[in-house]
């Protein structure tokens, strides 16, 4: 028996119908299985730079901040031997044959991705174990092939860990995961927060339909991670993931090809009243004497999953338009307040993306130090307060953008996209969620 | 089912005009024809006649990244041939201008696409792909919401929009971008929008009265329309902050109010 | 505006009565001259200061900083043969009386409203107090 009544049709990209009937819980990280794979691989997956750790054996510049350690540089050629490390690495990570581990040489050499087996996640308790058996492998691996001797070996654990632990930070690994280290989180909970909207611009490729879907469950998963998705809260939260994030009942498309070719915000903020009429989600409560309607829901959580998804459409409205990802902030912001106004009803997230809309308008445009919207992320500390809905929309502005921005997901994030590029449940995350949902949907 | 947009509470005159303004539908009036060479001057990011300098290649169909969202969505023509993203930034004087800063910010995402923009204390920046900007600052400068004497075209050191008019009835600018012709009763512009001085003076006609401009504001004031006069908006205000607050709270219990 | 040859802060040691005159307008460097010559031949007048929003000789910020402002308002007035420097659009004076008395007071107000009211064309505000400081605090005592 499902927990909610509420029942979606899940749209993909391209606004084709791949689930009909899907009860709302099956969406839910706590069910979906293609979630759970996307968040388990997001901290079992690092990777390691076999060219950064060369050039840093060989220059001894190393560990970030201009730091050079002159006289113990150390000259061995990683990349040409790349594949031999990587078994070498493999043999260290994997605990048995078949047990998920995964070592792959990608670049010609330059890189090799390593999938940490969830046997020795399930050791710990820290998402770190991704990291740090990465790491680990990797430095005594060169040091056991290149047979380093004991007073060089620590500029290995130096070029491959960076800086840690006399900074808090892997401050110039060269090892890299897409999440922070904890101390990094702004709270409890944030960690999925924590990864850059660049950064899932590279994952998805540019599109800005799955890139608002990978951001929304990373953003949701983040949200049952803080606590906010517990009790009457889960449905609210499961909702916004639906229609925001996985284009449930075709509502974010249709928005979006509704208004693509002449629309704005305000139309977009007017095909959205349309369609939270029609579908009941809100009604007259009166008139006014000058005639305005105030318009009030019974649904108050189904109306803010419509308005975070009306928020997406404005932004790939006006923001694509431009081809330019700086209107990130600012559309968000009178997006929601236009929407309050006509409406009469609170914007996203009861107000809060409203207000980060204020706060990342000042932080994005130079006036408070340099940064594009790629840039930020959940964990920010004027974004944060808008959980779950804000971020996808960020991304989303970010897919579209034509090469305006000097902080590009190419310039920050290709690593990554090397590193998760190959995987389709980064790639296109709608389908493989509305395929396990189907699945799900048997179940309850 | 077509829906009709309301855009804004209320029956005050204020009110009304911000219906007016972030109306599509409304065609503002035209009052001046400052030249679209003088518009390029003022704003000071190209020569007129000048190329337009670009920030990447321009984008072809089908060239893009695969995003099904790319094809529904239109780039704006600046886009399409990869122009820079310059800005033309207004100052709105308190004492009645035809349109204050946050009111211009509806207006434009309501009229215009591919725009972004950000309000301040006194002043509204517009940035936007630089040969579409340059048709959108013409509009502001031609229409309705300008006013010679109450708008400024300030890129940089806006101050002014809460300061006291000068005896010719001009926002005060410690630039002085723009002077006062007594003898054509115009106002005239000298510099462009960061001050380096114009080398032909460029008039954006003459202020329009007092009288008139109290029936064009959006501003309300405790000396014109009073906001607590209009008790639509000052009900909608109380409403939307109650509404946020108990959204925070307990959303699902937020039935019918 | 303050005059180097102007009293110094523990003159008195009590409050003498300022006049506090603030314009409706901002006052052009011509209008200024004009008001304070006329107030200039009032007895009793102690000192005039005046402020408004400031005009910077340069400018100070963005593309166009370090070239000259131009302002045509920046200018040197004469005030009773005496040169003056106008930084500011001015849009308000104090003027402090060395008065005795009430009467002697209200007879100077209405020749400071006179002067005003002949050159200060959109009108003013002009109240009776003490606005700036007529002795020393523990502000003036900390080390620069």
């Amino acid at each position: 028996m499902p927990k909610y009544e509420d029942v979606i049709d899940l749209y993909d990209d391209n606004g084709k119908r791949i689930a009909k009937d899907i009860p709302l819980e099956a969406i839910s990280p706590l069910r979906n299985n293609a979630i759970k794979k996307i968040v388990s691989l997001t901290k079992r997956t690092c990777a390691i730079s076999l060219a950064g750790t060369e050039k840093a054996l060989k220059t001894g510049s190393m560990t970030g901040g201009g730091v050079i350690i002159k006289g113990k540089e150390i000259d061995i050629p990683l990349v040409e031997n790349a594949d031999k490390i990587a078994e070498l690495v493999k043999e260290k990570v994997q605990v048995y044959e078949g047990d998920g581990t995964v070592v792959e040489v990608k670049s010609g050499g330059k890189n090799i991705v390593v999938v940490v087996p969830e046997e020795r996640m399930n050791a710990g308790i820290e998402y770190t174990t991704g990291f740090t058996t990465t790491a680990a492998a990797a430095t005594e691996a060169i040091i056991d092939y290149f047979d380093i001797p004991m007073y060089k070996a620590n500029m290995v654990k130096a070029a491959v860990w960076g800086r840690y632990p006399q900074t808090i930070t892997f401050q110039g690994a060269n090892v890299k995961s897409i999440l922070e280290v904890p101390q990094n989180n702004e709270g409890a909970g944030f960690a999925l927060r924590n990864i850059m909207a660049n950064h899932v611009v590279a994952l998805v490729n540019r599109n800005a339909m799955q890139g608002t879907a990978l951001s929304a469950i990373f953003e949701q998963c983040g949200s049952y991670e803080m606590g906010d998705m517990i009790g009457n809260f889960e449905r609210g939260g499961l909702l916004s993931l639906a229609y925001q994030g996985l284009n449930a009942n075709n509502m974010l498309y249709t928005l979006v090809k509704k208004n693509g070719k002449t629309g704005t915000v305000g139309s977009v903020v007017g095909s959205l009243m349309e369609r939270a009429i029609e579908d009941g989600v809100i009604r007259v409560k009166e008139t006014l004497p000058s005639g305005y309607k105030v318009y009030t829901t019974d649904d108050l959580p189904k109306w803010n999953a419509y308005a975070a998804t009306g928020m997406v459409a404005a932004i790939m409205v006006n923001v694509g338009a431009a081809r330019a990802a700086q209107g990130v902030p600012g559309t968000i912001l009178y997006y929601n307040d236009l929407l309050e106004h006509e409406s009469g009803l609170p914007g996203v997230d009861y107000g809060r993306a409203e207000g980060v809309g204020v706060g990342m308008s000042f932080f994005s445009h130079s006036i408070y130090g340099g940064g594009g919207p790629g840039l930020f992320h959940g964990n920010h500390v004027v974004t944060r307060h808008a959980k779950g809905v804000l971020i996808p929309a960020v991304t989303a502005g970010n897919c579209l953008d034509g090469g305006t921005q000097t902080f590009s997901a190419e310039a920050t994030s290709g690593l990554f996209k090397e590193v998760f590029g190959d995987l389709p449940e980064f790639s296109q995350p709608m389908q493989y969620v509305a395929a396990e949902a189907k699945k799900v949907k048997k179940k309850l | 089912m077509a829906y009709k947009r309301q855009f804004y509470p209320g029956s005050s005159v204020p009110a009304k005009n911000r219906r007016r303004y972030m109306d599509p539908k409304v065609k503002l009036k035209k009052l001046r024809d400052v030249a679209m060479d003088d518009v390029v001057r003022i704003m000071g990011h190209r020569n007129p006649g000048e190329d337009y300098k670009s920030i990447h290649p321009p984008i072809e169909e089908g060239k893009e990244p695969e995003c099904p969202i790319r094809k529904l969505v239109v780039p704006i023509e600046g886009a399409k041939h990869g122009d820079r993203v310059r800005y033309i930034q207004f100052t709105d004087s308190v004492y009645f201008a035809p349109i204050s800063p946050y009111q211009r910010a509806w207006m434009y995402l309501s009229r215009y696409r591919g725009v972004d923009t950000g309000t301040l204390s006194g002043r509204q920046i517009i940035e936007v792909r630089e040969r579409d900007l340059e048709v959108m600052a013409k509009e502001m400068i031609d229409n309705e919401t300008f006013d010679p004497a109450l708008t400024g075209i300030r890129g940089a050191t806006v101050h002014g929009h809460a300061c006291r008019l000068d005896e010719n009835g001009l926002m005060f600018d410690g630039w002085q971008r723009y002077v006062w012709d007594d003898e054509k009763k115009e106002v005239v512009y000298v510099k462009d929008q960061v001050a380096i001085p114009l080398d032909r003076r460029i008039s954006v006609g003459k202020p329009d009265t007092m009288a008139n401009l109290r029936k064009k504001t959006t501003i309300f004031r405790a000396d014109g329309v009073d906001m607590r006069d209009d008790k639509e908006v000052t009900m909608y205000g109380l409403r939307i902050h109650k509404l946020r607050t108990l959204g925070g709270y307990q959303p699902w219990k937020v039935k019918g109010e | 505006m303050s005059d180097p040859k102007a009293p110094a802060a523990d003159y008195a040691g009590k409050p003498l009565p300022e006049v506090q005159i603030m314009t409706n307008r901002l006052l052009s460097a011509e209008t200024t001259e004009k008001v304070l010559n006329a107030l200039d031949v009032i007895p009793n007048i102690r000192q005039i200061n005046m402020t408004g929003e400031s005009i910077p000789r340069m400018i100070n910020s963005g593309p166009a900083k370090g070239m000259a402002n131009n302002h045509t308002e920046h200018q040197t007035i004469t005030v009773g043969g005496r040169e003056v420097e106008l930084k500011y659009l001015v849009g308000a004076f104090y003027i402090e009386l060395d008065v005795e008395d009430e009467e002697i007071l209200d007879v100077r107000l209405e020749q400071i409203k006179a002067a005003c009211n002949e050159h200060i064309e959109h009108g003013y505000n002009l109240q009776v107090g003490r606005y700036s400081k007529y002795k020393p605090t523990l502000h003036d005592y900390r080390s620069a």
